[in-house]
């Protein structure tokens, strides 16, 4: 009962995040929560997991050099 | 911006205690992997709010700065850190040093910066939200370093 109460106010609370967040904030949980949960197989979960870090990381780096060359930094 | 921060913190939360599988344990190789794409996809985000935030003249270039330097070095270190993943875990599990230093880089950085108390940032409210932000990147990266010092054990 008392992992209930838990879970269910976790949910609240996860319920309120994603509601004042907005939709960037919500695509970014979207993608976390796809990347959380794992397949059956070890290298393929592992391959994934690499492959969404990059592209998190190429994403990064574009946006802040474009940034930099923007204000001149 | 200030709900943004509220939900990278209890993302990244949720991240460190949530993995699922459909079938069998989480491997300490698959948490080290996937804790590292969790951090690499907060980094992205929280680069480009930092941005968002500074063109909408919230914050000047020069407090913008030192953040989008330390993300930039974030995402750069963890590039370096899935060179050396995808090679597998045999082979990561012998450049050891390597990858704790780039991990311990990623903490120390965010937390030199937490605590420099530059991020210039003129709003009191508005400083403490970019440090927690970047509280959520040096507390993953601890993260990482704990479930990959796991993975070398096994």
């Amino acid at each position: 009962m008392a992992k209930l109460e838990t879970l269910a106010k976790l949910i609240a609370e996860i319920l309120a995040a994603v509601t004042v967040a907005g939709p960037s904030g919500v695509e970014l949980f979207l993608k976390l929560e796809s990347l959380l949960n794992l397949g059956p197989d070890e290298q393929a979960n592992v391959a994934v997991a690499i492959k969404a870090g990059l592209t998190a990381d190429a994403e990064t780096i574009a946006a802040v050099e474009a940034w930099k060359q923007q204000v001149g930094v | 911006m200030r709900q943004r921060t509220s939900l990278v913190v209890l993302l990244t939360a949720i991240t460190v205690g949530c993995i699922h599988k459909q079938s069998g344990p989480v491997s300490p190789w698959e948490r080290v992997n996937v804790n590292l794409a969790a951090l690499a996809q907060i980094n992205d985000d929280i680069a480009k709010g930092v941005i968002a935030v500074q063109q909408a003249g919230t914050i000047t270039v020069q407090q913008a700065a030192p953040v989008l330097n330390y993300q930039e070095t974030v995402a750069k270190d963890h590039i370096a850190l899935e060179n050396i993943l995808a090679a597998g875990s045999a082979q990561a599990l012998s450049q050891s040093a390597e990858i704790q230093a780039l991990l311990n880089e990623i903490k120390n950085q965010g937390t030199a910066l937490i605590q420099s108390g530059g991020l210039g940032v003129k709003n009191p409210k508005s400083q403490q939200m970019f440090a927690q932000d970047l509280q959520g990147i040096v507390n993953l990266a601890e993260v990482v370093l704990a479930d990959y010092q796991l993975a070398e054990v096994k």
